[in-house]
């Protein structure tokens, strides 16, 4: 006979996988406009923490990609070159002061009109705020409003990045820069406003119906984080997401066989590099540093690793980047990095030590693998360490360390954000000190023509490379994935992906 | 009973206190500062150090530890350095996609444990008793996180049937449920077969049969109260462990829950998100603890006698 316990064991497994198979299939993309246009569902690599452009997340991507979306600034980089947006033209009347003339025709999503009264709040918030920006305006000491349209930068010093600078100054209501209950759904003069954020997790945007320009024709925005790769891939594949970016080399191989989907790898203001601590022995004499560099065979390593995912370098900083210029190239030759090694004293190589922070770098952990095996054989022994970022960060700032690996990307656009940055004698971020350097950095950062600026920063990445300051083995492409039927989309190399021209067919 | 009760209530608050102290300490000892981690390194040192004075984070750590306890008891964990609200509300907003998942995973692996268990238990070394073994050891030994990649590959990736990854619809919850709900079955499963076999060779299972008690209400009734004791043990247990799994399967199926809340402020040293978890977690330990124990006091006379 059956047993009948077996029935009851049966009967509650099926229930149980009867409950599992069943599939709701939910639409999350109905758009809310009666024209039927719908919202691009987008899913970004690091998680949206705050939308406030003033504050301790001014220069995160996230916040920023966000941010573009909603706030306008007073100048916008156009294919390299400054051009007017909220601003409609601006003059020096004397060196230390920059005079901008506003357009009448703007508004806050909220209907009250955008003036220079809003402009200056702005400024002054992301002075207050002594967020990463706050530097940028160290010199800033007064900024007047004579009438609605017109604003009044005065510095202390002269300021050549003015405008540079200002392509990050978004410009919210006065009345609501200093509250932060706005920025858990800000709006400004964008082509759209936030209608819900958890931080960490979600964002979403809807249409401006105030903004002064042509409608979007998406609906809307909506971002969601996805912390794994593996499940970024899977949504955008399974048609759950429309578009994402950041995915690493190995993935796009796989996606761009895949018809439903384009990818778009494009250049950045973002690159590679290892930096020695030029405050510790052996790292105070450059031919040690240009021994490091002679030694790896970077072009082989790029062309296993980076297939698609960057260009060799031509100087410290990616070349889309103002202020940038070609040097010269630093040839594979083991031979010559012995001999260098040889001239500092160290004929038989010594042991170091590389630090980098997880998940901080596009194939981080085989670069670093590839370059060790290669410094090798030359004698130098390097002792990687894969260090939590807080724990790298704190190392790093203390200059705890003999060399570190890590990416970084210049979000003016311009040389000074990097160069002045990290290299002036000052900084003491990677201990070096030149005085030579200091003082082409600090005259290209007062200089007002352009042109002028641009050589001198050519001068001062010149010294960066040739004295081998770091390795710069990589100028970094991004890429981003969309499905078939976003239209549109034009990447920037400011590698902030721009929705607000797309169309969902 | 009551004494028994008021003596567990007094224990539990001291290991409440332990946890505190612990999470504390451990958080501070580890390399790696707040202030400069929410601003970056491009923060100048006065705006670190404002920062710091504002979280409180410049005192003395005796009296950071003294206030961290003071406010502590009135459920106030501080401001999060990195999200901008406070600790506590983060951890209740986040607590309840936690709670559904541990819910729903706990509900599967005990259906499913029970029936699997039972099903085999009858049928000792039968074809079904074999691919439960199997079953059971393979769902004991694989990986969360892999168990995890496997299924979205299988079930969206392939199929089409299941959302990937996020809390959207109620479908989105069946991946990381199951995901998280296999390790705690098979354990459920193995208990309720070798319980069932020990007991159904037992005398007093024989005189129900001789009885000329129906099988299902031997089995059902008189074998399966007697080794209910020790599941209910290991489930009330393990339920803290599916809390612990959460921390993987969330990050693994972006599930908005108090793990991915935890790990991203620990990356993060957003110490006040910590602590708040980390004492939200140990309460539900306690309690379910707490539970377990007087559900003994139910199930077995002979602790109801002893209390």
């Amino acid at each position: 006979m059956r047993p009948p316990t077996t029935r009851i064991g049966a009967l509650a497994l099926a229930g149980v996988l009867g409950l599992t198979a069943c599939s709701f299939g939910t639409d999350d993309r109905a758009g809310s406009g009666g024209d039927g246009a719908t919202t691009l569902r987008v899913a970004n690599p690091t998680p949206v923490v705050s939308l406030n452009p003033f504050a301790a997340n001014s220069a995160d991507q996230p916040t920023l990609t966000v941010v573009q979306e909603v706030f306008e600034t007073l100048v916008v980089r156009d294919d390299g070159r400054i051009a007017p947006k909220l601003a409609e033209s601006w003059t020096n009347p004397d060196p230390l002061t920059w005079q901008f003339v506003l357009r009448s025709d703007v508004t806050f999503a909220d209907g009250t009109p955008m003036t220079s009264a809003d402009a200056k709040a702005s400024l002054q918030a992301l002075i207050d705020g002594k967020g990463p920006l706050a530097g940028l305006w160290a010199t800033v000491d007064e900024i007047r409003t004579p009438d609605e349209r017109t604003l009044t930068i005065h510095t202390k010093s002269q300021l050549g990045t003015v405008l540079s600078n200002l392509t990050l100054l978004w410009i919210a209501p006065a009345a609501k820069v200093a509250d932060s209950a706005f920025f858990d759904a800000p709006y400004g003069t964008g082509p759209f406003k936030v209608s819900s954020f958890t931080a960490g997790q979600a964002v979403s945007l809807v249409r401006n119906e105030k903004y002064r320009g042509e409608q979007p024709t998406l609906a809307g925005i909506s971002y969601r984080y996805i912390p794994e790769v593996s499940g970024r891939v899977t949504a955008l594949a399974n048609n759950e997401i429309d578009v994402t970016w950041g995915l690493p080399p190995d993935q796009l191989t796989g996606l761009r066989g895949n018809g439903d989907l384009t990818v778009t790898s494009f250049p950045t203001y973002a690159n590679y590099y290892i930096w020695f601590n030029s405050s510790r022995k052996p790292f105070t004499d450059a031919r040690v540093r240009q021994a490091m560099w002679h030694a790896v065979d970077f072009a082989k390593i790029s062309k296993s690793l980076f297939d698609q995912a960057g260009a060799p370098a031509t100087g410290p900083l990616p070349a889309a980047i103002f202020g940038s210029a070609s040097q010269n190239p630093y040839a594979y030759d083991p031979a010559k990095a012995r001999q260098l090694l040889t001239e500092a004293g160290y004929p038989n190589g010594f042991s170091t030590t590389m630090m980098w922070s997880s998940g901080c770098c596009t194939n981080g952990n085989s670069f670093a693998d590839a370059m060790i095996s290669d410094w090798a054989k030359v004698g130098i022994v390097v002792k990687p360490q894969e260090l939590e970022r807080a724990t790298w960060l704190d190392k790093l700032l203390k200059l705890d360390w003999d060399s570190t690996m890590t990416t970084g990307s210049t979000v003016t656009g311009d040389a000074d954000f990097t160069l002045a940055r990290l290299y002036l004698s000052t900084a003491k971020r990677n201990g070096y000190a030149n005085p030579e350097l200091d003082r082409i950095l600090l005259a290209a950062r007062a200089e007002l023509d352009q042109d002028k600026r641009a050589a001198l920063y050519a001068q001062a990445g010149k010294i960066v490379w040739d004295d081998a300051v770091g390795i710069f083995p990589l100028d970094l492409n991004g890429n981003v994935v969309l499905r078939k039927g976003v239209e549109g989309f034009t990447p920037t190399p400011n590698d902030l992906p721009d929705f607000a021209g797309v169309s969902l067919r | 009973m009551l004494r028994y009760a008021l003596r567990r209530l007094a224990i539990s608050v001291l290991v409440l206190f332990g946890a505190a102290t612990v999470v504390f300490f451990a958080m501070r000892a580890v390399s790696g500062d707040p202030a400069t981690a929410v601003l970056g390194p491009d923060a100048d040192q006065a705006a670190v150090e404002a920062l710091r004075r504002e979280y409180g984070l410049d005192a003395p750590l005796p009296i950071q530890y003294v206030q961290f306890l003071r406010r502590a008891v009135t459920l106030d964990f501080g401001e999060s350095f990195r999200l901008h609200d406070a600790a506590t509300n983060l951890v209740f907003t986040h607590l309840s996609a936690t709670a559904a998942l541990a819910l729903t995973a706990f509900v599967i692996a005990l259906v499913l444990g029970f029936a699997l268990g039972t099903l085999a238990a009858t049928r000792p070394h039968g074809v079904v008793d074999r691919v439960v073994s199997v079953l059971s050891m393979l769902t004991q030994s694989l990986p969360t996180f892999w168990v995890g990649i496997m299924l979205i590959l299988v079930f969206s990736r392939f199929l089409h049937l299941l959302p990937s990854s996020g809390a959207a619809s109620p479908a989105a919850m069946i991946m990381p449920a199951v995901t998280l709900a296999l390790p705690l079955l098979s354990v459920v499963l193995r208990l309720v077969r070798s319980g069932l076999l020990d007991v159904l060779h037992e005398d007093y299972v024989v005189t129900a049969r001789a009885k000329g008690l129906s099988e299902t209400r031997v089995v059902g009734w008189h074998a399966m109260r007697n080794m209910l004791i020790p599941v209910v043990t290991v489930a009330g247990l393990e339920f803290g462990s599916l809390l612990g799994g959460a921390v993987i399967v969330e990050t693994v199926f972006a599930w908005p829950g108090v793990g991915r809340l935890m790990t991203d402020a620990i990356a993060a040293r957003d110490y006040s998100v910590v602590q708040a978890c980390v004492i939200t977690v140990a309460v539900i330990f306690i309690v379910i603890n707490l539970i377990v124990d007087l559900l003994y006091v139910r199930l077995d006379p002979r602790v109801r006698e002893s209390v």
